[in-house]
């Protein structure tokens, strides 16, 4: 597979998306997300096995971002792929009170997250 | 996570069959607890665990070479992985190219080192400390979806053809479908060993599981609680196969030494004892995300004063209400002649102080299993089990009047001979006892009174009011309670009218008969203390 043009909005989605939500929430991390946008892109379409359908299967791969603070990396690859719970809305209220967009990934909260970080290592 | 995959595998065959990817950052890589789990990774030679470390060569304070030079990838050959390198960020074939090798080797986990760019496509931001972690500003938004090419004005937007392409949930129910598929054929081929793995993914406990737990009973002879801990985990490797762990390079002093029950090795995965190695935080690290993955049930064994050396990731087990268990032994001053470098003191109510952490400290042996009960039934949260290393009376219940049991956090393990007490002493772990023996003095002096054991404050606080009067009558204020920690925080339970005898200093270098009489943990001066109380 080479790369498009198609291939390149993907990515920048996933970078536009990022910079917007955190530009909303007047906090948070861009950087990583915009860096890691093509890796992630590359992983989440070409590569893992998971279901957005039911994100407990038991045999899909599991994907942690451990650099938690990139998080609306997560939450955009969520969205774009279809899980359910992640709609445009939530990702409009990155990081406010209620929402599935905490600062950091909290598995407990979000479907699609497998655990929680942000405290690095 | 990738070692219950590759141990479930071991044990079930294809049925479960995936990778665990990660990306982490260059702090990620500097933090300790990421040699603490990659080297035990590489030593188990877990295959399916691929890393994608974003070596962006910036982090808060400006550029990695302020504090950060080691070269990464070959610190992590030297724990036996597979390393690559991708330099070109926006190259998607290489990268995919990069990931299909990292696969493509099995028998050890891989590292791809991507050299990125953060903030990518900023003007002003890219490649700066100033994109990690503020938002770019209004300005500096538009001019980075100018220089990407991005043509849409409106935030958020998300153009058809992407979501189109992206959609990831046709493919997934296939995925699913085939798995269910597999598993199918699992069933028709082994219908025990499918129901055994169906009933594990669930989470929950086989029928009868708690059935032939040993019990002690008073003989006279004294033994400490982690040496019941040790028969009572005999036990449960038998009877709970979903149970894997051991201990941080303390399986004989912590009771958690049963290899018999299989060793995991790099080349037999199936079995279900663990050696953390000397590893506190990547062993605590390592089992909340065995208890993530689900089909196994991990634990882990320290001593208590090490619980600090992996709070973060206990602290995290309580925050994902994870059923993360650790076993803490060597609890207090009496472990004796290591000292106070040893000698935990704030632990236990540092550790009642994380929310939604069951703390759970048998007051003599027979308290143990029923300990071990409340932690594996607990589902949504983490319990530190914490057990002595010296010897501790069976405390022999057949002469006491006993009103409830270990089960409910908290009871009367010995009432006042009219059930009316003046006083009432309570006590956690090994000063129980001791507070059972001081009631007979204070019996003596015509002191009516109380003993309380109080073995888990989250279980008894769960118990409702009605309970919690029944053993702590809130008319009775003479109340002392006894525990060989810091007193901070026992005026939850004793009020403004009772006393503590606790320890608010280090402990000592001495053999605990000594440490526990210089510190006054002994029948006759608990009694004093309870004297006064009600003179």
């Amino acid at each position: 597979m080479t790369t498009n043009s198609l291939d390149r909005l993907c990515v920048n989605t996933i970078r536009t998306l990022s910079m917007d939500a955190v530009q909303r929430a007047d906090s948070g991390h861009p950087g990583a997300p915009m860096g890691l946008a093509p890796a992630a892109y590359v992983l989440w379409t070409r590569h893992l096995r998971h279901n957005p359908v039911n994100p407990e299967w038991p045999d899909r791969d599991r994907f942690v971002l451990s650099n938690g603070h990139a998080s609306m990396l997560l939450y955009a690859l969520l969205h774009l792929t279809g899980y359910e719970a992640m709609t445009l809305d939530e990702i409009k209220n990155f990081r406010q009170w209620g929402s599935l967009t905490p600062g950091h990934p909290e598995c407990d909260l979000t479907p699609g997250v497998e655990t929680t970080t942000g405290p690095l290592g | 996570m990738a070692l219950a995959e590759a141990k479930l595998r071991a044990e079930f065959g294809d049925v479960i069959d995936h990778h665990t990817y990660v990306f982490c950052s260059d702090g990620d890589v500097m933090e300790g607890i990421s040699h603490e789990a990659a080297s035990l990774a590489g030593h188990l030679g877990l295959g399916k665990l691929v890393y994608v470390y974003d070596d962006n060569q910036i982090t808060i304070d400006g550029r990695t070479d302020l504090a950060f030079s080691e070269n990464v990838l070959e610190r992590f050959e030297s724990y036996d992985w597979h390393t690559q390198r991708v330099r070109g960020e926006n190259d998607l074939d290489e990268i995919d190219i990069a990931l299909e090798t990292a696969q493509q080797e099995t028998d050890r986990p891989s590292i791809i080192a991507l050299e990125t760019t953060i903030g990518y496509g900023s003007p002003n931001k890219a490649d700066t400390a100033a994109a990690h972690g503020a938002p770019l500003g209004t300005e500096e938004v538009a001019r980075t979806k100018e220089q990407l090419g991005w043509e849409h004005d409106e935030p958020f937007y998300v153009p058809d053809e992407v979501r189109d392409h992206m959609d990831a949930t046709e493919e997934g129910d296939a995925l699913e479908d085939e798995w269910h598929d597999r598993m199918e054929a699992f069933r028709a081929d082994s219908p025990d060993r499918h129901s055994e793995l169906r009933r594990r993914l669930d989470g929950r406990l086989p029928d009868g599981w708690d059935e032939d737990l040993p019990a002690f009973s008073p003989d006279g002879e004294t033994m400490a609680t982690r040496d019941a801990n040790g028969e009572v985990l005999d036990v449960l490797y038998d009877r709970l196969p979903e149970l894997v762990g051991g201990s941080a390079d303390l399986a004989g002093s912590n009771r958690t030494l049963h290899d018999e029950h299989g060793v995991v090795a790099p080349d037999d995965l199936d079995g279900q004892c663990m050696h953390f190695g000397v590893r506190e935080h990547g062993m605590c690290g390592i089992v909340n995300g065995m208890n993530l993955h689900g089909g196994v049930r991990g634990y882990g064994a320290t001593f208590l004063i090490f619980s600090d050396y992996m709070r973060p990731s206990l602290r995290l087990s309580a925050l994902m209400d994870q059923p993360t268990v650790m076993v803490f032994t060597h609890d207090s001053i009496g472990l004796g002649e290591d000292g106070p470098t040893h000698q935990p003191i704030e632990h236990l109510m540092s550790l009642r102080a994380i929310p939604n952490m069951t703390v759970l400290r048998p007051g003599d042996p027979a308290e143990v299993p029923a300990c071990w009960q409340l932690a594996l039934e607990r589902q949504e949260g983490p319990s530190s089990l914490v057990f002595t290393r010296q010897d501790v009376p069976v405390v022999d219940r057949s002469e006491l009047e006993v009103v409830g049991d270990a089960s409910r956090g908290g009871y009367i393990l010995a009432d006042a001979p009219d059930g009316d007490p003046e006083l009432i002493l309570i006590g956690t772990g090994s000063e129980v006892p001791l507070c059972v023996e001081a009631r007979e003095h204070l019996l003596a002096s015509d002191i009516s009174t109380r003993v309380v054991s109080l073995p888990s404050w989250e279980v008894f606080d769960e118990q409702g009011k009605s309970w919690r009067q029944r053993v702590l009558p809130p008319e009775v204020d003479a109340r002392l309670a006894v525990e060989a920690g810091t007193p901070q925080g026992w005026d939850r339970w004793v009020g403004d009218e009772g006393d503590v005898v606790g320890i608010d200093r280090f402990g000592a270098s001495a053999p605990y008969e000594v440490n526990y009489d210089q510190f006054g943990f002994t029948p006759g001066a608990i009694a004093e203390r309870g004297r006064a109380l009600v003179e």
